[in-house]
């Protein structure tokens, strides 16, 4: 514990320490104790991260799962090949962009609303009561939830039956079955936004809490309106929340997600719902093609890349700091 | 081994090995006393209040259907009448798909048809017979008959739909839609169960509904080469022991004479009415270990060495016997004994089934299966659900990108896969003579 400690101070002096070799020598062994707390994470991130990598020799075979390495007949770029030239895959490029962007922006501004919103509540019963509904439907399973989608949007569902009885549209319409556009933002940006809002407010309110009270009493005393403080105090608090997961998940933008788009899918609606996730299901695992199936996962990754050091290197450019 | 002895040959892949071994083997042809295989489904009450027709056609069918559906808008006062639904949901588009090779008087064959007479092996998703039902649907659509929500539907809101009596009628196979048409015949209403009729394009053609003597070799068991080799010699010990037609019948009859089947003075199985009741019954099913061993692997079917069926519902005694009241005013109404009586008998087809061909991984094959797949769901909505004058130009541009499709390579696994098991089929007749 005491070594613990003499390191921690130490950190804090390594400015006036001597360059080169061996003064970075001389730091591990100040800092010793903090590295050989890293070791164990190290090695976690290694055989878990870095060890599976091997696999993307995959995308290079025709991988027949029963052979050894060495008789695994190479294909190079076949599969890469493959994925780019099909027609299909630029429309499945598309979806996936498409879905992701209006999830992404959808998400951040429900969420940062909704925790802003609670915030703003003082009836504390009530302020659970709204939390605890608002993130319920983010432990039901895709499934479940998709079933529940349908059934809404189904002819005799309560949007048909809402819409019709308002007059705003004549006959029922088969909402599943029109593809188009609307599916990205319409059905899939609701569904995963009431899927998930309530849990991603979660974070927001914990940086809201963050922020100092007496920033707002000083600004009552100036006399500033609850939008004022709302806009002036609360936001710009959560500011470095918010751009910490918005980098994260910009790394994330070909990940639409699977489940809801397999479900909720058919073949009406098949030219709007089908995104890479789906795509590599029926062309790569369901057809035992796992060398296609990797290959498209390589792409996601290097993509994902991209854009995580993109958004990290806007972000400190623009003077609010990055990840790392 | 005995039960798989006319088969062994077509267990083994290429190479000569056996990989799996499967779920079962059929011993001779039963016609069964209900469909077991597809069919063209109408309500009963549907029926009765037409007088009892007998669609033959494809054109029967639906006027019947119309003609129903026109009269009665709503079922059971409340809910709007669907006169045709499709399941379409996932991997069992088959079910919307192998209309065509039905209706030409082939039986499910997967999407091949193979000719009986030159053997020759071709996909039907780009003829004339696909063009027809097609068109059909389209004008069945545009009658107001067909479900709208066919192709959004997954299976169990499928299920639930026929549960729920407001389908006039559909295409299936009653192992598909079994769940649904069990749960209407255990009410007590009979009119709301539903009755099956091999329809065809035209009159003259012989239908093929029920599926031929055939050897599936694909579902089944291996055993993982990691087991030691005594459990590997135990293993099958046991799937020996389960094999032998002694323990067939204890699986199948219950094996217990005067408790659950009685044998006539000529050897001939039977059930009394109340050991029908009781084996029909699930509490007995389970405690007697029938429902235990049911489905366990492997299993017969068809007839033992003796000749009584396999399966006691499949025996003529038992069959006559278990149909009940509503059952029985149908059967007269159509002047037959079974409901399987309208059902051609299956024309002899040692291929039989075509759609049990291995496709090899990465092969253009297996493409074709998955780009057809996509290709349909794709398109038939969209023929299906539009405008009748734009039919031809939907269908031309359908057809256009099917001939994209590598279904030549296709066709030719299945053909060499045809062929190899007709010959087996001809030598092992040749050996028995």
């Amino acid at each position: 514990m005491a070594g613990q400690t003499n390191a921690l101070k130490s950190t804090s002096l390594t400015d006036a320490e001597p360059k080169g070799i061996k003064g970075f020598l001389k730091r591990c062994k100040q800092q010793q104790a903090l590295l050989w707390m890293t070791v164990p994470f190290v090695i976690w991130v290694f055989i878990f991260k870095y060890l599976p990598v091997w696999g993307w020799s995959m995308a290079f075979q025709q991988y027949k799962p029963a052979l050894s390495f060495t008789e695994q007949e190479w294909v190079g770029f076949k599969h890469f090949i493959f994925l780019f030239t099909d027609d299909r895959f630029l429309g499945v490029l598309r979806n996936t962009l498409a879905q992701s962007l209006i999830n992404l922006v959808l998400g951040f501004v429900t969420a940062i609303t909704l925790a802003v919103l609670i915030n703003e509540l003082s009836n504390m019963k009530f302020k659970r009561v709204v939390q605890t509904i608002s993130y319920l439907p983010h432990f039901l399973s895709w499934v479940v939830a998709a079933a529940l989608v349908s059934s809404v949007l189904s002819i005799e569902g309560i949007v048909n039956d809402t819409l019709t009885s308002l007059g705003l549209i004549d006959k029922e319409i088969l909402w599943l079955g029109v593809g188009g556009e609307y599916f990205w933002g319409g059905i899939l940006g609701v569904a995963e936004t009431w899927k998930n809002v309530g849990w991603n407010a979660i974070i927001y309110l914990a940086a809201i809490s963050m922020i100092d009270q007496e920033q707002y009493e000083a600004a009552k005393i100036d006399g500033a309106s609850r939008i004022q403080r709302i806009l002036h105090i609360t936001i710009p608090g959560m500011k470095s929340v918010i751009i910490v997961l918005l980098i994260m998940n910009i790394g994330y933008i070909l990940e639409a997600g699977f489940e809801p788009q397999y479900l909720l899918g058919n073949g009406q609606n098949v030219e709007y719902s089908e995104n890479i996730d789906v795509f590599v299901i029926k062309y790569g695992i369901s057809m035992f093609n796992f060398s296609l199936a990797t290959a498209a996962g390589m792409f996601k990754t290097v993509i994902s890349f991209i854009f995580l050091i993109a958004a990290n290197s806007l972000s400190k450019k623009m003077g609010q700091g990055g990840l790392y | 081994m005995e039960m798989y002895g006319p088969y062994l040959e077509l267990m083994k892949r290429d190479d000569g090995n056996i990989y799996i071994i499967p779920s079962g083997a059929s011993h001779g042809f039963v016609k069964p006393a209900n469909l077991e295989q597809g069919g063209w489904w109408i309500k009963r009450d549907v029926l009765r209040e037409l007088d009892y027709p007998q669609p033959k056609t494809l054109d029967d069918y639906f006027d019947i259907i119309e003609e129903y559906t026109v009269a009665n808008p709503q079922i059971d006062g409340g809910a709007n009448t669907i006169g045709f639904t499709a399941l379409t949901h996932d991997w069992r588009f088959f079910a919307l798909s192998n209309q065509p090779n039905h209706l030409a008087g082939y039986p499910n064959d997967g999407g091949v048809m193979v000719d009986l007479e030159t053997l020759d092996v071709n996909v039907y998703g780009n003829k004339p017979e696909t063009e027809r039902w097609l068109k059909k649907l389209n004008e069945v659509n545009a009658a107001g008959l067909f479900d709208q929500e066919a192709f959004t539907q997954n299976y169990d809101e499928y299920l639930a739909k026929i549960t729920s009596g407001r389908v006039v009628g559909f295409f299936d196979y009653r192992w598909q839609v079994g769940q649904a048409l069990d749960t209407l015949y255990q009410d007590e209403n009979f009119y709301n169960d539903y009755m099956a009729f091999p329809v065809v394009f035209e009159e003259g053609i012989k239908d093929q509904y029920l599926d031929p003597v055939g050897f599936a070799a694909s579902p089944g068991m291996g055993i993982t080469a990691g087991t030691s080799e005594e459990d590997q010699v135990r293993i099958i010990k046991y799937l020996d022991h389960i094999a032998k037609e002694e323990t067939q019948k204890l699986i199948t009859w219950g094996g217990i004479e005067g408790e659950t089947y009685e044998v006539e003075d000529d050897g001939r199985y039977y059930r009394t009415e109340e050991q029908i009741v009781e084996t029909r019954n699930t509490e007995f099913r389970d405690e007697f270990g029938f429902s235990y061993f049911e489905w366990g692997w492997p299993r017969m079917n068809g007839l033992y060495a003796d000749g009584n069926a396999v399966e006691p519902p499949k025996q003529p005694e038992v069959a006559t016997m278990m149909y009940d009241e509503g059952d029985k005013e149908f059967l007269e109404a159509y002047g037959i004994e079974t409901f399987t009586e309208l059902f051609s008998e299956p024309d002899e087809r040692p291929w039989f089934p075509a759609w049990d061909t291995p496709i090899e991984t990465g092969t253009p094959a297996q493409l074709y299966e998955q780009q057809l797949d996509d290709l349909m769901k794709r398109k038939y909505p969209e023929i299906i659900f539009a405008d009748p004058g734009e039919f031809d130009t939907l269908w031309e541009a359908y057809l256009g990108e099917f001939e994209g499709l590598p279904y030549e390579e296709y066709e030719q696994v299945i053909q060499e896969s045809v062929e190899r098991k007709v010959e087996i089929a001809e030598k092992s007749a040749e050996a028995a003579e």
